[in-house]
Protein backbone atom coordinates (compact mmCIF):
# COMPACT_ATOMS: atom_id res chain seq x y z
CA UNK A 1 0.00 0.00 0.00
CA UNK A 2 2.91 2.50 0.95
CA UNK A 3 4.90 1.37 -2.22
CA UNK A 4 1.37 2.25 -4.54
CA UNK A 5 1.19 6.13 -2.91
CA UNK A 6 4.39 6.63 -2.95
CA UNK A 7 4.15 5.97 -7.07
CA UNK A 8 1.42 8.02 -6.84
CA UNK A 9 2.63 11.34 -5.23
CA UNK A 10 5.53 10.34 -8.00
CA UNK A 11 3.11 10.91 -10.76
CA UNK A 12 1.35 13.43 -9.33
CA UNK A 13 4.42 15.47 -8.73
CA UNK A 14 5.88 15.98 -12.56
CA UNK A 15 3.16 17.37 -14.28
CA UNK A 16 1.81 19.75 -11.20
CA UNK A 17 5.04 22.26 -11.82
CA UNK A 18 3.45 22.53 -15.65
CA UNK A 19 -0.12 22.81 -14.60
CA UNK A 20 0.53 25.16 -11.75
CA UNK A 21 2.90 27.81 -13.51
CA UNK A 22 0.50 27.53 -16.89
CA UNK A 23 -2.11 28.59 -14.96
CA UNK A 24 -0.84 31.62 -13.13
CA UNK A 25 1.60 32.61 -16.30
CA UNK A 26 0.03 31.39 -19.23
CA UNK A 27 2.15 30.07 -21.79
CA UNK A 28 5.86 31.13 -20.24
CA UNK A 29 4.60 29.55 -17.13
CA UNK A 30 3.89 26.63 -19.23
CA UNK A 31 7.37 26.58 -20.65
CA UNK A 32 9.16 27.69 -17.31
CA UNK A 33 7.17 24.80 -15.34
CA UNK A 34 7.97 22.32 -18.48
CA UNK A 35 11.80 22.75 -17.38
CA UNK A 36 10.83 22.24 -13.79
CA UNK A 37 9.02 18.96 -14.34
CA UNK A 38 12.41 17.86 -16.42
CA UNK A 39 14.87 18.99 -13.82
CA UNK A 40 12.53 16.88 -11.16
CA UNK A 41 12.47 14.22 -13.84
CA UNK A 42 16.35 13.77 -14.02
CA UNK A 43 16.26 14.38 -10.40
CA UNK A 44 14.14 11.25 -9.84
CA UNK A 45 15.48 9.08 -12.30
CA UNK A 46 19.51 9.60 -10.79
CA UNK A 47 18.59 9.18 -7.13
CA UNK A 48 16.64 6.27 -8.21
CA UNK A 49 18.41 4.44 -10.69
CA UNK A 50 19.40 1.50 -9.26
CA UNK A 51 15.51 0.77 -8.63
CA UNK A 52 14.91 1.47 -12.58
CA UNK A 53 17.72 -1.06 -13.10
CA UNK A 54 15.95 -3.66 -11.24
CA UNK A 55 13.05 -2.89 -12.59
CA UNK A 56 14.30 -3.02 -16.54
CA UNK A 57 15.86 -6.00 -15.62
CA UNK A 58 12.97 -7.89 -14.34
CA UNK A 59 15.15 -8.80 -10.95
CA UNK A 60 13.27 -10.17 -7.84
CA UNK A 61 14.63 -9.70 -4.68
CA UNK A 62 15.77 -13.98 -3.43
CA UNK A 63 13.85 -14.89 -0.46
CA UNK A 64 15.50 -15.97 2.87
CA UNK A 65 15.44 -19.66 1.57
CA UNK A 66 16.18 -19.29 -2.15
CA UNK A 67 19.71 -19.47 -3.33
CA UNK A 68 21.22 -19.98 0.61
CA UNK A 69 24.66 -21.06 -1.28
CA UNK A 70 24.90 -17.81 -3.13
CA UNK A 71 23.97 -15.58 -0.48
CA UNK A 72 26.74 -17.27 1.96
CA UNK A 73 29.32 -17.06 -0.51
CA UNK A 74 27.98 -13.38 -0.83
CA UNK A 75 28.90 -12.96 2.81
CA UNK A 76 31.52 -14.70 2.71
CA UNK A 77 33.13 -12.40 0.40
CA UNK A 78 31.56 -9.15 1.30
CA UNK A 79 33.25 -9.66 4.64
CA UNK A 80 36.81 -10.48 3.40
CA UNK A 81 36.51 -6.96 1.37
CA UNK A 82 35.14 -5.59 3.74
CA UNK A 83 32.10 -3.88 2.66
CA UNK A 84 28.39 -4.38 3.54
CA UNK A 85 26.57 -7.47 2.27
CA UNK A 86 24.86 -6.49 -0.48
CA UNK A 87 21.45 -7.72 -1.34
CA UNK A 88 20.84 -10.79 -3.90
CA UNK A 89 18.26 -10.32 -6.39
CA UNK A 90 17.63 -12.94 -9.08
CA UNK A 91 15.86 -12.77 -12.83
CA UNK A 92 15.14 -15.11 -15.50
CA UNK A 93 16.24 -12.95 -17.92
CA UNK A 94 19.14 -14.56 -19.77
CA UNK A 95 21.81 -11.97 -19.06
CA UNK A 96 25.54 -12.55 -19.85
CA UNK A 97 26.32 -12.26 -16.23
CA UNK A 98 25.85 -11.59 -12.91
CA UNK A 99 26.51 -7.43 -11.66
CA UNK A 100 26.14 -4.94 -8.94
CA UNK A 101 24.25 -1.94 -8.66
CA UNK A 102 23.96 0.46 -5.77
CA UNK A 103 23.64 3.89 -4.71
CA UNK A 104 26.63 4.04 -2.89
CA UNK A 105 28.90 1.71 -0.82
CA UNK A 106 26.22 1.01 1.87
CA UNK A 107 23.33 0.39 -0.37
CA UNK A 108 24.10 -2.45 -2.95
CA UNK A 109 22.64 -4.97 -4.60
CA UNK A 110 23.87 -7.91 -7.15
CA UNK A 111 21.53 -9.11 -9.93
CA UNK A 112 22.00 -12.65 -10.56
CA UNK A 113 20.75 -14.32 -13.51
CA UNK A 114 19.42 -18.04 -12.69
CA UNK A 115 20.27 -19.82 -15.66
CA UNK A 116 24.34 -19.23 -13.88
CA UNK A 117 23.72 -21.54 -11.02
CA UNK A 118 23.10 -24.67 -14.37
CA UNK A 119 26.15 -23.36 -16.10
CA UNK A 120 29.05 -22.70 -13.16
CA UNK A 121 30.17 -25.27 -10.62
CA UNK A 122 31.04 -24.12 -7.31
CA UNK A 123 34.65 -22.56 -7.31
CA UNK A 124 33.52 -20.69 -10.52
CA UNK A 125 30.50 -19.10 -8.93
CA UNK A 126 32.71 -18.21 -5.78
CA UNK A 127 34.78 -16.15 -8.99
CA UNK A 128 31.92 -14.48 -10.49
CA UNK A 129 30.98 -13.17 -6.80
CA UNK A 130 34.44 -12.26 -6.26
CA UNK A 131 34.34 -10.17 -9.88
CA UNK A 132 30.82 -8.29 -8.68
CA UNK A 133 32.14 -7.78 -4.96
CA UNK A 134 35.76 -5.86 -5.89
CA UNK A 135 33.63 -3.42 -7.83
CA UNK A 136 31.98 -2.22 -4.83
CA UNK A 137 33.68 1.64 -3.94
CA UNK A 138 33.07 4.96 -4.06
CA UNK A 139 31.80 5.02 -7.89
CA UNK A 140 29.26 2.50 -7.89
CA UNK A 141 26.60 4.97 -7.55
CA UNK A 142 28.14 6.57 -10.91
CA UNK A 143 28.47 3.40 -12.61
CA UNK A 144 24.98 2.57 -11.84
CA UNK A 145 23.76 5.59 -13.65
CA UNK A 146 26.13 5.54 -16.21
CA UNK A 147 24.67 1.76 -16.95
CA UNK A 148 21.26 3.06 -16.09
CA UNK A 149 21.41 5.28 -19.51
CA UNK A 150 23.28 3.26 -21.46
CA UNK A 151 20.84 0.27 -21.15
CA UNK A 152 17.97 2.97 -21.88
CA UNK A 153 19.70 3.99 -25.22
CA UNK A 154 20.26 0.81 -26.37
CA UNK A 155 17.04 -0.50 -25.48
CA UNK A 156 15.44 1.87 -27.39
CA UNK A 157 17.12 0.44 -30.77
CA UNK A 158 14.81 -2.92 -29.50
CA UNK A 159 12.25 -1.10 -29.35
CA UNK A 160 11.85 0.61 -33.03
CA UNK A 161 12.76 -3.20 -34.01
CA UNK A 162 9.80 -4.27 -31.95
CA UNK A 163 7.71 -0.96 -33.11
CA UNK A 164 8.45 -2.31 -36.93
CA UNK A 165 7.48 -5.65 -35.93
CA UNK A 166 4.48 -4.44 -34.83
CA UNK A 167 3.69 -2.14 -37.33
CA UNK A 168 3.54 -5.28 -40.29
CA UNK A 169 7.03 -4.69 -41.82
CA UNK A 170 7.50 -8.55 -40.81
CA UNK A 171 8.49 -11.23 -38.07
CA UNK A 172 11.46 -9.73 -35.21
CA UNK A 173 14.14 -11.98 -37.52
CA UNK A 174 13.56 -10.30 -41.21
CA UNK A 175 15.25 -7.94 -42.62
CA UNK A 176 13.03 -4.76 -42.39
CA UNK A 177 12.98 -4.87 -38.75
CA UNK A 178 16.23 -5.91 -38.54
CA UNK A 179 17.49 -2.63 -40.30
CA UNK A 180 15.11 -0.07 -38.14
CA UNK A 181 16.98 -1.49 -35.13
CA UNK A 182 20.23 -1.01 -36.92
CA UNK A 183 19.91 2.66 -37.82
CA UNK A 184 18.87 3.59 -34.06
CA UNK A 185 21.18 1.32 -32.33
CA UNK A 186 24.22 3.07 -35.14
CA UNK A 187 22.76 6.31 -33.42
CA UNK A 188 22.87 5.64 -29.95
CA UNK A 189 25.83 3.25 -29.56
CA UNK A 190 28.75 5.30 -29.97
CA UNK A 191 26.90 8.06 -26.93
CA UNK A 192 26.16 5.40 -25.01
CA UNK A 193 29.55 3.41 -25.16
CA UNK A 194 30.93 6.31 -24.72
CA UNK A 195 29.20 7.17 -21.32
CA UNK A 196 29.89 3.70 -20.35
CA UNK A 197 33.81 3.40 -21.25
CA UNK A 198 33.69 6.51 -18.69
CA UNK A 199 32.68 4.99 -15.55
CA UNK A 200 35.41 1.28 -16.07
CA UNK A 201 36.97 0.22 -13.70
CA UNK A 202 40.93 -0.95 -14.30
CA UNK A 203 42.13 -4.39 -12.54
CA UNK A 204 39.25 -5.55 -11.40
CA UNK A 205 40.52 -9.20 -13.04
CA UNK A 206 43.63 -9.36 -10.17
CA UNK A 207 41.36 -7.87 -7.22
CA UNK A 208 38.35 -10.59 -7.99
CA UNK A 209 41.20 -13.18 -8.34
CA UNK A 210 42.77 -12.37 -5.01
CA UNK A 211 39.19 -11.94 -3.06
CA UNK A 212 38.54 -15.47 -3.94
CA UNK A 213 41.60 -16.99 -3.78
CA UNK A 214 41.21 -19.61 -7.18
CA UNK A 215 42.98 -18.02 -10.35
CA UNK A 216 42.04 -21.33 -12.22
CA UNK A 217 38.58 -20.86 -11.07
CA UNK A 218 38.49 -16.99 -12.36
CA UNK A 219 39.86 -18.12 -15.71
CA UNK A 220 37.57 -21.35 -15.97
CA UNK A 221 34.36 -19.10 -14.93
CA UNK A 222 35.71 -16.81 -17.81
CA UNK A 223 35.71 -19.77 -19.95
CA UNK A 224 32.37 -20.94 -19.66
CA UNK A 225 30.97 -17.76 -19.40
CA UNK A 226 32.40 -16.96 -22.71
CA UNK A 227 31.08 -20.79 -24.19
CA UNK A 228 27.33 -19.87 -23.08
CA UNK A 229 27.10 -16.23 -23.85
CA UNK A 230 24.10 -14.92 -24.71
CA UNK A 231 23.10 -12.24 -27.72
CA UNK A 232 21.45 -8.70 -26.75
CA UNK A 233 22.31 -6.43 -23.44
CA UNK A 234 25.49 -4.92 -24.60
CA UNK A 235 25.79 -2.44 -22.18
CA UNK A 236 25.95 -5.05 -19.34
CA UNK A 237 29.19 -6.22 -20.89
CA UNK A 238 31.36 -3.54 -18.65
CA UNK A 239 29.72 -4.78 -15.41
CA UNK A 240 29.82 -8.58 -16.01
CA UNK A 241 32.90 -11.01 -16.45
CA UNK A 242 32.60 -10.89 -19.95
CA UNK A 243 31.17 -9.56 -23.10
CA UNK A 244 27.64 -10.68 -24.70
CA UNK A 245 27.77 -12.07 -28.04
CA UNK A 246 27.84 -9.41 -30.73
CA UNK A 247 24.76 -9.00 -32.90
CA UNK A 248 25.72 -5.72 -34.94
CA UNK A 249 29.20 -4.58 -35.63
CA UNK A 250 28.04 -1.28 -33.37
CA UNK A 251 28.19 -3.81 -30.26
CA UNK A 252 31.74 -3.40 -30.60
CA UNK A 253 31.98 -0.18 -28.98
CA UNK A 254 31.00 -1.94 -25.99
CA UNK A 255 33.86 -4.56 -25.54
CA UNK A 256 35.37 -4.07 -21.92
CA UNK A 257 36.95 -6.66 -22.08
CA UNK A 258 40.62 -8.09 -23.89
CA UNK A 259 40.41 -11.36 -25.41
CA UNK A 260 40.45 -14.67 -23.16
CA UNK A 261 44.99 -14.84 -23.92
CA UNK A 262 45.73 -11.33 -22.93
CA UNK A 263 43.31 -11.67 -19.49
CA UNK A 264 44.97 -15.02 -18.75
CA UNK A 265 48.35 -13.04 -19.12
CA UNK A 266 47.57 -9.94 -17.23
CA UNK A 267 46.21 -12.15 -14.92
CA UNK A 268 48.91 -14.48 -13.85
CA UNK A 269 51.27 -11.07 -14.53
CA UNK A 270 49.58 -9.52 -11.78
CA UNK A 271 48.87 -11.95 -9.53
CA UNK A 272 53.01 -12.63 -9.32
CA UNK A 273 53.26 -8.73 -8.26
CA UNK A 274 51.02 -9.14 -5.88
CA UNK B 1 29.62 -10.73 -72.18
CA UNK B 2 32.14 -8.50 -70.04
CA UNK B 3 32.79 -9.74 -66.48
CA UNK B 4 34.23 -7.27 -63.65
CA UNK B 5 35.92 -9.11 -61.18
CA UNK B 6 36.13 -6.53 -58.43
CA UNK B 7 38.24 -8.13 -55.76
CA UNK B 8 37.88 -5.26 -52.63
CA UNK B 9 39.02 -5.66 -49.62
CA UNK B 10 37.59 -3.12 -47.01
CA UNK B 11 38.97 -4.16 -43.34
CA UNK B 12 38.41 -1.83 -41.19
CA UNK B 13 38.46 -2.71 -37.25
CA UNK B 14 34.94 -3.32 -36.07
CA UNK B 15 34.87 -0.08 -33.35
CA UNK B 16 35.79 1.92 -36.77
CA UNK B 17 33.34 0.67 -39.00
CA UNK B 18 31.11 1.29 -35.97
CA UNK B 19 31.78 5.12 -35.77
CA UNK B 20 31.72 5.58 -39.46
CA UNK B 21 28.30 4.21 -40.21
CA UNK B 22 27.24 5.82 -36.65
CA UNK B 23 28.17 9.13 -38.78
CA UNK B 24 26.63 8.44 -41.66
CA UNK B 25 23.46 7.47 -40.13
CA UNK B 26 23.84 11.29 -38.63
CA UNK B 27 23.97 12.66 -41.92
CA UNK B 28 20.68 10.83 -42.76
CA UNK B 29 19.07 12.46 -39.86
CA UNK B 30 20.25 16.13 -41.62
CA UNK B 31 19.11 15.37 -44.57
CA UNK B 32 15.53 13.89 -43.08
CA UNK B 33 15.89 17.37 -40.85
CA UNK B 34 16.27 19.40 -44.71
CA UNK B 35 13.17 17.91 -46.07
CA UNK B 36 10.98 18.28 -43.07
CA UNK B 37 12.29 22.00 -43.00
CA UNK B 38 11.52 22.37 -47.22
CA UNK B 39 8.07 21.22 -46.75
CA UNK B 40 7.25 23.05 -43.97
CA UNK B 41 8.49 26.29 -45.56
CA UNK B 42 7.06 25.26 -48.94
CA UNK B 43 10.23 25.90 -50.68
CA UNK B 44 14.14 25.33 -50.29
CA UNK B 45 15.32 28.41 -47.62
CA UNK B 46 19.53 28.16 -49.10
CA UNK B 47 20.16 30.61 -46.17
CA UNK B 48 18.01 28.54 -42.90
CA UNK B 49 19.28 25.09 -44.52
CA UNK B 50 23.19 26.13 -44.48
CA UNK B 51 23.11 27.74 -41.25
CA UNK B 52 21.30 24.91 -39.69
CA UNK B 53 23.32 22.21 -41.69
CA UNK B 54 26.31 24.15 -40.66
CA UNK B 55 25.25 23.88 -36.55
CA UNK B 56 24.70 20.34 -36.93
CA UNK B 57 27.70 19.31 -38.97
CA UNK B 58 29.93 21.42 -36.31
CA UNK B 59 28.25 19.53 -33.28
CA UNK B 60 28.41 16.24 -34.70
CA UNK B 61 32.10 16.42 -36.22
CA UNK B 62 33.48 18.10 -33.06
CA UNK B 63 31.45 14.88 -30.99
CA UNK B 64 32.45 12.41 -33.06
CA UNK B 65 36.25 13.94 -33.04
CA UNK B 66 36.45 13.51 -29.37
CA UNK B 67 34.81 10.02 -29.51
CA UNK B 68 37.06 8.38 -32.15
CA UNK B 69 39.94 9.89 -29.52
CA UNK B 70 38.84 8.05 -26.71
CA UNK B 71 37.76 4.76 -28.30
CA UNK B 72 41.32 4.75 -30.07
CA UNK B 73 42.82 4.95 -26.24
CA UNK B 74 40.53 2.34 -24.82
CA UNK B 75 40.98 -0.02 -27.86
CA UNK B 76 44.52 0.44 -28.01
CA UNK B 77 45.00 -0.39 -24.49
CA UNK B 78 42.37 -2.87 -24.61
CA UNK B 79 44.63 -4.90 -27.18
CA UNK B 80 47.73 -4.55 -25.95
Amino acid sequence: MLNISKKTIILVMIPLPIIFMGYIFGLIGVLIGFAISIILSIWLIITNADRIILYIYRARKAMPAEQNELQEKIQVLSERMRVRIPSLYVTELALPGSFVIGKNMDNTMIIFPERLTGILKNEELDALLAHNIVQINNSIGKRTFAALIASILTMSASAIRWGAVFTGFGDYDEPAPKLFGLFVMGLVAPPAAAIMHSVTDKDIDVRAARLCGNQAAFILSIDQLEKNTVTAYPSLGFFCLVDPQKETFFEYLFNSHQSREIRVKNLIEGMKRA
Amino acid sequence: MIELNLDLKFKMKPWKKALAFSFLFYLIILFILIVIITFTKRGFSFKLVSIISAVYLGILTLGFRYMYRRFQEIFTVMNQ
